[in-house]
Protein backbone atom coordinates (compact mmCIF):
# COMPACT_ATOMS: atom_id res chain seq x y z
CA UNK A 1 0.00 0.00 0.00
CA UNK A 2 1.28 3.22 -0.87
CA UNK A 3 0.87 6.05 1.84
CA UNK A 4 0.09 9.34 0.59
CA UNK A 5 2.49 11.82 0.83
CA UNK A 6 1.04 15.24 2.37
CA UNK A 7 1.14 18.23 0.31
CA UNK A 8 1.66 20.50 3.29
CA UNK A 9 3.67 20.54 6.30
CA UNK A 10 1.53 20.51 9.41
CA UNK A 11 1.33 24.42 11.64
CA UNK A 12 4.72 23.24 13.92
CA UNK A 13 6.68 22.65 10.61
CA UNK A 14 5.13 25.44 8.35
CA UNK A 15 5.24 28.29 11.19
CA UNK A 16 8.73 27.31 11.50
CA UNK A 17 10.00 27.40 7.86
CA UNK A 18 8.06 30.51 7.79
CA UNK A 19 9.97 31.53 10.99
CA UNK A 20 12.93 31.02 9.85
CA UNK A 21 12.99 32.06 6.28
CA UNK A 22 13.15 35.61 7.41
CA UNK A 23 16.81 35.64 8.02
CA UNK A 24 16.59 36.15 4.23
CA UNK A 25 14.39 38.87 4.56
CA UNK A 26 16.71 40.47 7.16
CA UNK A 27 19.96 39.92 4.83
CA UNK A 28 18.06 41.42 1.95
CA UNK A 29 17.04 44.57 3.47
CA UNK A 30 20.15 45.37 5.30
CA UNK A 31 21.90 44.78 2.40
CA UNK A 32 19.52 47.09 0.08
CA UNK A 33 19.60 50.05 2.94
CA UNK A 34 24.07 49.57 3.29
CA UNK A 35 24.91 49.07 -0.66
CA UNK A 36 21.81 50.67 -2.62
CA UNK A 37 19.60 53.08 -0.58
CA UNK A 38 21.79 54.75 2.37
CA UNK A 39 25.00 53.84 0.30
CA UNK A 40 26.69 52.79 3.44
CA UNK A 41 28.88 50.42 2.36
CA UNK A 42 31.58 51.24 3.11
CA UNK A 43 30.29 53.33 6.08
CA UNK A 44 30.15 57.32 6.69
CA UNK A 45 33.92 57.68 7.38
CA UNK A 46 34.40 58.19 11.46
CA UNK A 47 37.79 60.98 10.83
CA UNK A 48 35.32 62.98 8.62
CA UNK A 49 34.02 66.42 10.50
CA UNK A 50 30.40 68.24 11.45
CA UNK A 51 30.25 69.68 8.24
CA UNK A 52 31.21 67.39 6.25
CA UNK A 53 28.89 64.99 7.82
CA UNK A 54 25.90 67.08 8.28
CA UNK A 55 26.87 68.08 4.41
CA UNK A 56 26.15 64.05 3.53
CA UNK A 57 23.20 64.80 5.19
CA UNK A 58 21.73 67.53 3.59
CA UNK A 59 22.39 65.89 0.02
CA UNK A 60 21.21 62.47 0.58
CA UNK A 61 18.75 63.33 2.99
CA UNK A 62 15.50 60.94 1.44
CA UNK A 63 18.41 58.31 0.75
CA UNK A 64 19.37 57.95 4.18
CA UNK A 65 15.96 58.24 5.51
CA UNK A 66 15.11 55.52 3.67
CA UNK A 67 18.08 53.92 3.89
CA UNK A 68 17.40 54.06 8.36
CA UNK A 69 13.34 52.83 7.37
CA UNK A 70 15.04 49.76 5.86
CA UNK A 71 17.36 49.09 8.41
CA UNK A 72 14.41 48.88 10.88
CA UNK A 73 12.43 46.67 8.75
CA UNK A 74 15.82 43.92 8.74
CA UNK A 75 16.31 44.20 12.49
CA UNK A 76 12.73 43.41 13.05
CA UNK A 77 12.75 40.80 10.44
CA UNK A 78 15.76 38.97 13.01
CA UNK A 79 13.01 38.34 15.40
CA UNK A 80 11.11 35.71 13.81
CA UNK A 81 14.58 33.91 12.48
CA UNK A 82 15.94 34.33 16.96
CA UNK A 83 12.79 32.52 17.49
CA UNK A 84 13.10 29.29 15.09
CA UNK A 85 16.37 28.95 16.28
CA UNK A 86 15.02 28.90 20.14
CA UNK A 87 12.68 26.57 19.13
CA UNK A 88 14.84 24.60 17.72
CA UNK A 89 17.21 24.60 20.48
CA UNK A 90 14.40 23.67 22.83
CA UNK A 91 13.72 20.16 21.22
CA UNK A 92 17.63 19.71 22.71
CA UNK A 93 17.11 21.15 26.05
CA UNK A 94 13.52 19.99 26.46
CA UNK A 95 10.22 21.97 26.74
CA UNK A 96 10.36 23.05 30.85
CA UNK A 97 13.29 24.06 31.48
CA UNK A 98 15.63 25.03 28.07
CA UNK A 99 18.00 28.16 29.42
CA UNK A 100 20.08 28.32 26.83
CA UNK A 101 17.48 28.87 24.02
CA UNK A 102 16.22 31.57 26.46
CA UNK A 103 19.29 33.13 26.79
CA UNK A 104 19.49 33.02 23.44
CA UNK A 105 16.49 34.48 22.80
CA UNK A 106 16.92 37.44 25.06
CA UNK A 107 20.66 38.34 23.70
CA UNK A 108 19.28 38.14 20.23
CA UNK A 109 16.55 41.18 21.16
CA UNK A 110 19.80 43.49 21.77
CA UNK A 111 21.38 42.37 19.00
CA UNK A 112 18.56 43.33 17.06
CA UNK A 113 17.73 46.60 19.25
CA UNK A 114 21.67 46.99 17.94
CA UNK A 115 20.16 47.15 14.55
CA UNK A 116 17.02 48.55 15.02
CA UNK A 117 18.14 51.63 16.76
CA UNK A 118 21.14 52.68 14.67
CA UNK A 119 17.78 52.80 12.19
CA UNK A 120 15.97 54.88 14.65
CA UNK A 121 19.26 57.23 14.53
CA UNK A 122 20.04 57.87 10.80
CA UNK A 123 16.35 58.65 10.25
CA UNK A 124 16.62 61.40 13.05
CA UNK A 125 20.06 62.89 11.69
CA UNK A 126 18.05 63.08 8.38
CA UNK A 127 15.02 64.49 9.82
CA UNK A 128 15.77 67.81 10.11
CA UNK A 129 19.34 67.81 8.16
CA UNK A 130 19.46 71.78 8.36
CA UNK A 131 20.30 71.65 11.98
CA UNK A 132 23.36 72.33 13.89
CA UNK A 133 26.16 69.87 12.28
CA UNK A 134 27.32 69.15 15.57
CA UNK A 135 23.87 67.70 16.36
CA UNK A 136 23.95 65.80 12.98
CA UNK A 137 27.52 64.43 13.84
CA UNK A 138 26.30 63.18 17.32
CA UNK A 139 23.35 61.20 15.92
CA UNK A 140 25.62 59.75 13.21
CA UNK A 141 28.25 58.49 16.01
CA UNK A 142 25.74 57.34 17.78
CA UNK A 143 23.98 55.66 15.11
CA UNK A 144 27.27 53.79 14.15
CA UNK A 145 29.38 53.05 17.53
CA UNK A 146 25.44 51.38 18.20
CA UNK A 147 25.78 49.42 14.93
CA UNK A 148 29.26 48.05 14.55
CA UNK A 149 30.31 48.75 18.74
CA UNK A 150 27.24 47.01 20.35
CA UNK A 151 28.95 43.13 20.16
CA UNK A 152 28.47 41.91 23.60
CA UNK A 153 24.56 40.22 23.52
CA UNK A 154 25.94 38.62 20.05
CA UNK A 155 28.85 37.21 21.95
CA UNK A 156 26.32 35.96 24.07
CA UNK A 157 23.81 34.38 21.76
CA UNK A 158 26.45 32.74 19.35
CA UNK A 159 28.24 31.23 23.16
CA UNK A 160 24.84 29.97 24.29
CA UNK A 161 23.99 28.04 20.87
CA UNK A 162 27.45 26.62 21.27
CA UNK A 163 26.83 25.68 24.88
CA UNK A 164 23.94 23.42 23.84
CA UNK A 165 24.88 21.72 20.58
CA UNK A 166 28.30 21.17 22.01
CA UNK A 167 25.87 19.32 25.42
CA UNK A 168 23.74 17.33 23.33
CA UNK A 169 23.90 13.60 23.64
CA UNK A 170 23.30 11.15 20.98
CA UNK A 171 19.90 10.15 21.90
CA UNK A 172 19.28 13.76 21.21
CA UNK A 173 20.99 15.23 18.49
CA UNK A 174 19.32 17.79 16.82
CA UNK A 175 22.28 20.12 15.16
CA UNK A 176 25.41 18.67 13.58
CA UNK A 177 28.17 19.36 15.96
CA UNK A 178 30.41 21.37 13.57
CA UNK A 179 27.74 24.25 14.61
CA UNK A 180 28.21 24.50 17.85
CA UNK A 181 32.29 24.74 16.93
CA UNK A 182 31.13 27.48 14.03
CA UNK A 183 29.21 29.22 16.71
CA UNK A 184 32.69 29.74 19.49
CA UNK A 185 35.01 30.79 16.55
CA UNK A 186 32.06 33.25 15.80
CA UNK A 187 31.82 34.19 18.94
CA UNK A 188 35.95 35.45 18.73
CA UNK A 189 35.00 37.13 15.40
CA UNK A 190 32.38 39.24 16.83
CA UNK A 191 34.70 40.29 19.55
CA UNK A 192 36.74 42.75 16.32
CA UNK A 193 34.12 45.56 16.52
CA UNK A 194 35.34 45.85 20.46
CA UNK A 195 37.65 48.78 19.33
CA UNK A 196 35.33 51.24 17.27
CA UNK A 197 34.81 53.74 20.60
CA UNK A 198 39.15 54.29 20.26
CA UNK A 199 39.97 54.51 16.91
CA UNK A 200 38.76 57.02 14.07
CA UNK A 201 40.84 55.63 11.52
CA UNK A 202 42.47 52.61 10.35
CA UNK A 203 41.64 48.87 10.54
CA UNK A 204 39.77 48.88 13.83
CA UNK A 205 37.78 52.09 12.93
CA UNK A 206 33.65 51.30 12.39
CA UNK A 207 34.53 52.07 8.32
CA UNK A 208 37.92 49.39 8.74
CA UNK A 209 39.08 46.46 7.47
CA UNK A 210 38.24 44.76 10.76
CA UNK A 211 35.99 46.04 12.33
CA UNK A 212 33.46 46.61 9.54
CA UNK A 213 34.62 44.16 6.95
CA UNK A 214 35.65 41.40 8.96
CA UNK A 215 32.94 41.82 11.51
CA UNK A 216 29.95 41.98 8.47
CA UNK A 217 31.05 38.74 7.15
CA UNK A 218 30.59 37.17 10.00
CA UNK A 219 27.48 38.30 10.74
CA UNK A 220 25.75 37.52 7.88
CA UNK A 221 28.11 34.70 7.30
CA UNK A 222 26.50 33.89 10.73
CA UNK A 223 22.96 34.59 9.34
CA UNK A 224 23.57 32.48 6.17
CA UNK A 225 25.02 28.80 7.91
CA UNK A 226 22.48 29.41 11.09
CA UNK A 227 19.52 29.55 8.64
CA UNK A 228 20.55 26.43 6.44
CA UNK A 229 21.41 24.68 10.17
CA UNK A 230 17.86 25.50 11.42
CA UNK A 231 16.13 24.92 8.31
CA UNK A 232 17.69 21.07 8.16
CA UNK A 233 16.75 20.91 11.49
CA UNK A 234 13.04 21.96 11.12
CA UNK A 235 13.19 19.30 7.85
CA UNK A 236 14.66 16.30 9.82
CA UNK A 237 11.82 17.35 12.85
CA UNK A 238 9.23 16.52 9.90
CA UNK A 239 10.71 13.99 8.96
CA UNK A 240 10.73 12.34 12.26
CA UNK A 241 6.70 13.57 12.97
CA UNK A 242 6.32 11.46 9.50
CA UNK A 243 6.37 13.96 6.49
CA UNK A 244 9.04 13.24 3.78
CA UNK A 245 10.20 16.18 2.15
CA UNK A 246 8.99 16.25 -1.57
CA UNK A 247 10.44 18.59 -3.95
CA UNK A 248 7.64 17.45 -6.88
CA UNK A 249 4.29 17.92 -5.77
CA UNK B 1 43.05 2.01 21.02
CA UNK B 2 44.51 1.36 17.20
CA UNK B 3 46.82 4.21 17.12
CA UNK B 4 47.57 3.36 13.25
CA UNK B 5 44.64 4.68 11.32
CA UNK B 6 45.11 8.53 10.68
CA UNK B 7 42.53 10.74 12.67
CA UNK B 8 42.39 13.85 14.30
CA UNK B 9 43.54 15.12 17.53
CA UNK B 10 40.66 15.26 19.98
CA UNK B 11 37.37 16.39 18.65
CA UNK B 12 37.84 16.97 15.21
CA UNK B 13 35.38 19.45 14.44
CA UNK B 14 37.11 21.75 16.90
CA UNK B 15 39.58 22.08 14.03
CA UNK B 16 36.74 24.41 13.07
CA UNK B 17 37.58 26.62 15.83
CA UNK B 18 41.57 25.97 15.42
CA UNK B 19 41.78 26.69 12.08
CA UNK B 20 39.50 29.31 11.91
CA UNK B 21 41.09 31.27 14.63
CA UNK B 22 44.60 31.03 12.96
CA UNK B 23 42.65 31.84 9.43
CA UNK B 24 41.58 35.37 11.49
CA UNK B 25 44.87 35.85 13.13
CA UNK B 26 46.68 35.51 9.68
CA UNK B 27 44.46 38.26 8.09
CA UNK B 28 44.85 40.51 11.10
CA UNK B 29 48.28 40.09 10.62
CA UNK B 30 47.98 40.64 6.76
CA UNK B 31 46.26 43.72 7.81
CA UNK B 32 49.05 44.98 10.16
CA UNK B 33 51.88 44.51 7.10
CA UNK B 34 49.62 46.39 4.82
CA UNK B 35 49.38 49.39 7.13
CA UNK B 36 53.08 48.68 8.15
CA UNK B 37 54.32 49.43 4.55
CA UNK B 38 51.56 52.41 4.22
CA UNK B 39 52.89 53.98 7.70
CA UNK B 40 56.50 52.68 7.88
CA UNK B 41 58.18 55.10 10.05
CA UNK B 42 55.40 55.71 12.39
CA UNK B 43 54.74 51.52 13.09
CA UNK B 44 59.24 51.50 12.86
CA UNK B 45 59.19 54.44 15.64
CA UNK B 46 56.07 52.98 17.69
CA UNK B 47 57.52 49.19 16.99
CA UNK B 48 61.22 49.98 18.36
CA UNK B 49 59.24 51.50 22.13
CA UNK B 50 58.12 48.47 22.72
CA UNK B 51 60.10 45.99 24.89
CA UNK B 52 60.91 43.18 23.24
CA UNK B 53 62.12 41.21 26.49
CA UNK B 54 58.44 41.24 27.58
CA UNK B 55 57.46 39.59 24.52
CA UNK B 56 60.08 36.97 24.67
CA UNK B 57 59.88 35.60 28.03
CA UNK B 58 56.34 35.31 27.36
CA UNK B 59 57.21 33.14 24.33
CA UNK B 60 59.71 30.92 26.73
CA UNK B 61 56.41 30.74 29.04
CA UNK B 62 54.01 29.30 26.98
CA UNK B 63 56.25 27.20 25.22
CA UNK B 64 56.52 25.68 28.22
CA UNK B 65 53.23 25.59 29.61
CA UNK B 66 52.28 23.61 25.89
CA UNK B 67 55.38 21.08 27.37
CA UNK B 68 53.47 20.58 30.91
CA UNK B 69 50.44 19.56 28.99
CA UNK B 70 52.03 17.03 26.53
CA UNK B 71 53.51 15.51 29.33
CA UNK B 72 50.48 15.21 31.61
CA UNK B 73 48.98 13.51 28.35
CA UNK B 74 52.16 11.60 28.06
CA UNK B 75 52.02 10.40 31.83
CA UNK B 76 48.17 9.55 31.39
CA UNK B 77 48.60 7.37 28.44
CA UNK B 78 52.10 5.51 29.30
CA UNK B 79 50.82 4.97 33.26
CA UNK B 80 47.02 4.55 32.23
CA UNK B 81 44.75 5.23 35.11
CA UNK B 82 46.21 4.81 38.76
CA UNK B 83 46.07 7.40 41.35
CA UNK B 84 49.41 8.12 40.98
CA UNK B 85 49.86 8.78 37.19
CA UNK B 86 46.95 10.83 37.51
CA UNK B 87 48.15 12.99 40.24
CA UNK B 88 51.41 13.63 38.12
CA UNK B 89 49.58 14.50 35.21
CA UNK B 90 46.95 16.75 37.00
CA UNK B 91 50.40 18.38 38.75
CA UNK B 92 51.30 18.96 35.21
CA UNK B 93 48.12 20.45 33.76
CA UNK B 94 48.12 23.04 37.35
CA UNK B 95 51.84 23.98 36.10
CA UNK B 96 50.13 24.92 32.72
CA UNK B 97 47.87 26.84 34.54
CA UNK B 98 50.54 28.32 36.46
CA UNK B 99 52.27 29.05 33.29
CA UNK B 100 48.89 31.16 31.56
CA UNK B 101 49.14 33.15 35.20
CA UNK B 102 52.43 34.40 34.75
CA UNK B 103 52.08 35.16 31.09
CA UNK B 104 49.25 37.05 32.17
CA UNK B 105 50.81 38.89 35.06
CA UNK B 106 53.54 39.55 32.58
CA UNK B 107 51.34 40.86 29.99
CA UNK B 108 48.94 43.33 32.23
CA UNK B 109 51.95 44.79 33.61
CA UNK B 110 53.51 45.19 30.17
CA UNK B 111 50.71 47.25 29.75
CA UNK B 112 50.82 48.92 32.51
CA UNK B 113 54.70 50.15 31.72
CA UNK B 114 53.92 51.21 28.67
CA UNK B 115 50.46 53.21 29.53
CA UNK B 116 52.16 54.84 32.67
CA UNK B 117 55.42 55.84 30.25
CA UNK B 118 52.51 57.95 28.35
CA UNK B 119 51.51 55.34 25.39
CA UNK B 120 48.01 54.82 24.49
CA UNK B 121 46.01 53.05 22.20
CA UNK B 122 44.82 55.85 20.71
CA UNK B 123 48.44 57.47 20.10
CA UNK B 124 48.39 55.98 16.34
CA UNK B 125 47.82 53.20 14.00
CA UNK B 126 50.25 50.85 15.38
CA UNK B 127 49.42 51.08 19.69
CA UNK B 128 46.07 50.34 17.83
CA UNK B 129 47.43 46.96 16.62
CA UNK B 130 49.51 46.57 19.41
CA UNK B 131 47.12 46.57 21.74
CA UNK B 132 44.18 45.20 20.07
CA UNK B 133 45.63 42.03 18.78
CA UNK B 134 47.53 41.50 22.01
CA UNK B 135 44.38 41.88 23.98
CA UNK B 136 42.47 39.60 21.93
CA UNK B 137 45.31 36.95 22.64
CA UNK B 138 45.09 37.76 26.21
CA UNK B 139 41.28 36.92 26.17
CA UNK B 140 42.27 33.52 24.39
CA UNK B 141 44.96 32.80 27.39
CA UNK B 142 42.14 33.48 30.03
CA UNK B 143 40.09 31.16 28.32
CA UNK B 144 42.59 28.84 27.61
CA UNK B 145 43.73 28.59 31.56
CA UNK B 146 39.51 27.88 32.10
CA UNK B 147 40.05 25.21 29.93
CA UNK B 148 42.96 23.52 31.72
CA UNK B 149 41.00 23.91 34.72
CA UNK B 150 38.42 21.47 33.72
CA UNK B 151 40.86 19.45 32.50
CA UNK B 152 42.75 19.37 36.08
CA UNK B 153 39.50 18.53 37.50
CA UNK B 154 38.28 15.73 34.60
CA UNK B 155 41.91 13.84 35.36
CA UNK B 156 41.19 14.21 39.41
CA UNK B 157 38.17 13.10 39.02
CA UNK B 158 36.66 11.56 36.54
CA UNK B 159 35.48 7.75 36.37
CA UNK B 160 37.12 7.08 33.10
CA UNK B 161 39.01 9.34 31.32
CA UNK B 162 37.95 11.40 28.30
CA UNK B 163 40.92 11.37 25.94
CA UNK B 164 39.04 13.17 23.32
CA UNK B 165 38.14 16.05 25.99
CA UNK B 166 41.34 15.92 27.27
CA UNK B 167 43.45 16.21 23.69
CA UNK B 168 40.53 18.82 22.41
CA UNK B 169 41.69 20.99 25.79
CA UNK B 170 45.07 20.59 25.08
CA UNK B 171 44.84 21.47 21.74
CA UNK B 172 43.18 24.59 22.36
CA UNK B 173 46.14 25.24 24.74
CA UNK B 174 48.53 25.09 22.03
CA UNK B 175 46.15 27.32 19.64
CA UNK B 176 46.83 30.05 22.16
CA UNK B 177 50.82 29.10 22.06
CA UNK B 178 50.79 29.64 18.19
CA UNK B 179 48.32 32.48 17.59
CA UNK B 180 51.16 34.21 19.83
CA UNK B 181 54.02 32.36 18.10
CA UNK B 182 52.15 34.44 14.93
CA UNK B 183 51.82 37.52 16.75
CA UNK B 184 55.38 38.12 18.97
CA UNK B 185 57.70 38.30 15.89
CA UNK B 186 55.55 40.59 13.71
CA UNK B 187 54.35 42.99 16.35
CA UNK B 188 57.48 42.80 18.24
CA UNK B 189 60.44 41.95 16.29
CA UNK B 190 60.36 42.34 12.75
Amino acid sequence: MTQKIPYKYPYLIQSQLISVNFAIATILFMMIAMVFVGRWFPPIAPNLDAEQVALLFQENTNNYRFGGLLITLGAACFWPFGVAITEQMKRVEGYQHHPMATIQLFSLNTTICAIFVPGMLWMAAAFRPERMPDVTQALNDLGWLTFIGAFPPAVIQTLSIAYCVLNQTDSNRIFPKWFGYFNLWVATGFLTGALVPFTKEGAFAWNGLIAFWVAATFFFGWIIVSWYVVRQCIFQQAEALGFKQELSE
Amino acid sequence: MNNLTPRLSGEPMLWILLFGDIALYSLFLVFFGIDYNAQNLVFRESQESLTPAFGFINTIVLLTGSWFVVRGLQVLREKGNDYAARRKAAGYVLYAVVCGAVFTILKVTEYMFKVKSGVSMTDNAFFVYYFALTGLHLIHVLIGIVTLYYMRRHIERAITIDYQFLESSANFWHLVDLLWIMLFPLIYLV
